[in-house]
């Protein structure tokens, strides 16, 4: 279960004022289901993503879960340049409590799916950025949760490795859950089974798929003028420490400094 | 994984142990001799301040190897400095991690706070056994007084360190600042004069320092014949060290959230 009790989230702009992201909103979540979550730009969704991952804190309300919920997928959260691959596996094996043995099997994991190595043991600031991508979506994968958070399925890698990559992850959505933003409509049709559409504040819930992907597009065809409140195109962002803007798992952003290649 | 929820202590422990080992390793695995610069620091002072003092060797000092009198004043106040920044820093350096749910700035405080006590502790150790064992004069009359007064300066230094984090949020430049005033409050703790050698009519002023109380009563603990001012109070310190406590965690309970968002 993940519910949206009364959840009011904004950010102050520099000009002091308050955006709203939401305002009291209620939402739960559907149980056992992939859910797809689209809107335009600006919409909240990865807000709403970090709010649910517990990154984020809203400014009233509250999410409940009694789910174990991933980091966001791909996130070089942990992954701090002058640690080599396997510390950063440690490091991560120990903040959720893995035994001994856990730990072991999540090290061989991660270096059999990232395939980087001898750089699995030289500090991460040496590695390109497609190596980091593979470390990332590794340690990700290594771990059981019974939802996963992904800002974009982040399409990345050469094509063995994105075949891979997404054999491993439909492997993992058969046995738990996906909370997806995305814009690639296609993706969200593929993986998710119900849709909710962000727009001003509000969460709506599609039980079908093309239905709230339609509803989507219809609304994204609108101009942004056509909202009810004016929301400049030049706002800022809500700040977002890790910079995850463009496809996951993708840009020097993403994975913070820039890689060397 | 385990199963079952973890209780919220057991989250905190092993996150605070993770980032514990993860800025050691940060820390010293960058440099081959890593280690070796953690005693360069205070040694330089030591040797620094002994050459000074060569030249002025008339003051009187009860008797006490000038070089052991500055460890007991110098490795305490750089311990005390050490936590103070990096608690400051604590949320700037780690903030990539708090994408993991389990991370708060608090885990990065109280680890940050261990590793460099842990470390200040272990050069003056360290220091002061090699010191022994050369031959100079180390006594340590009263080692659960050293012990209480290391323990206040890591507390305080973790509470001034808290709040500095708040201010610095809030106010960014503010932490250039703060790391220039540790420069000023060297020469005002007693670091490496005596407090008696302070002429009586500033004595008052200087008593406004919390820190130079706790310098001032660490070599009462170590040295046997060390004049203590009756001026000098354990009460002051300890009192202060309280307040900052509070006041960080006061601070850092009302900011919590406001720390995240950069």
């Amino acid at each position: 279960m993940i519910e949206l009790q009364d959840l009011t989230k904004s950010y102050r702009l520099t000009s002091g004022e308050r955006r709203y992201i939401f305002r009291r909103l209620n939402f739960r979540f559907p149980e056992g289901v992939n859910v797809g979550v689209i809107g335009p730009n600006g919409a909240g969704k990865s807000t709403l993503l970090r709010l649910i991952g517990g990154i984020d804190h809203p400014d009233r309300g509250r999410v409940v879960t009694d789910q174990r919920i991933s980091w966001p997928v791909g996130l070089s959260g942990g992954l701090q340049g002058s640690l080599t691959g396997r510390d950063s596996v440690k490091f991560v094996c120990r903040i959720h409590g893995a035994s001994h043995e856990e730990m072991l099997e999540k090290i061989g994991f991660v270096r059999d799916f990232a395939e980087i190595g001898e750089y699995f043991d030289q500090p991460i600031r040496t590695y390109s950025s497609g190596m980091r991508v593979r470390l990332n979506f590794g340690l990700s994968w290594a771990f059981d949760f019974d939802y996963y958070l992904m800002d974009e399925v982040g399409a990345v890698g050469d094509a063995r490795f994105r075949q891979k990559s997404r054999q491993l992850m439909e492997e993992r959505i058969s046995r738990s859950n996906v909370i997806l933003v995305s814009h690639a409509m296609s993706e969200v049709a593929r993986l998710c089974s119900v849709v909710v559409l962000l727009n001003d504040g509000q969460a709506t819930l599609f039980r079908d798929v093309g239905e709230g992907i339609r509803a989507y597009e219809e609304m994204g065809a609108m101009p942004q003028q056509n909202r009810s409140r004016p929301r400049a195109g030049d706002g800022p962002k809500p700040p977002v420490p890790t910079g995850k803007r463009g496809p996951a798992g993708a840009g020097p952003g993403l994975l913070g400094g820039a890689p060397r290649q | 994984m385990t199963a079952q929820a973890r209780k919220p202590w057991e989250i905190q422990k092993a996150v605070v142990f993770a980032l514990f080992l993860r800025e050691l390793k940060t820390r010293f695995g960058a440099y081959r001799f890593g280690y070796f610069w953690l005693l360069l620091e205070p040694m330089a002072h030591v040797i620094l301040l002994s050459l000074l003092f060569y030249f002025f060797r008339d003051r009187a000092l009860f008797g006490i190897d000038y070089p052991v009198f500055i460890v007991t004043g110098v490795v305490p106040f750089l311990m005390f400095k050490n936590i103070t920044l990096r608690v400051m820093d604590g949320v700037d350096a780690n903030r990539r991690l708090f994408s993991f749910r389990q991370i708060k700035p608090m885990d990065a405080f109280l680890a940050r706070a261990m590793l460099d006590a842990f470390l200040g502790v272990t050069v003056y150790a360290l220091i002061l056994g090699g010191m022994a064992w050369i031959g100079l004069d180390v006594p340590f009359r009263d080692p659960f007084t050293v012990v209480f007064l290391i323990a206040l300066l890591i507390l305080a230094g973790l509470g001034l360190g808290m709040i500095f984090a708040v201010i610095g949020r809030f106010l960014p430049e503010s932490k250039s600042l703060i790391r220039l005033a540790f420069l000023p409050l060297y020469f005002l703790s007693g670091i490496f004069f005596p407090v008696v050698i302070v002429p009586r009519e500033y004595m008052p002023y200087l008593l406004w320092n919390p820190l130079l109380h706790v310098i001032e009563l660490m070599r009462g603990a170590v040295f046997d014949s060390y004049h203590v001012l009756p001026e000098i109070d354990l009460l002051f310190p300890a009192m202060t060290t309280l307040v900052l406590l509070y006041l960080g965690l006061a601070w850092y309970r009302a900011r919590r959230f406001a720390l995240l968002t950069s």
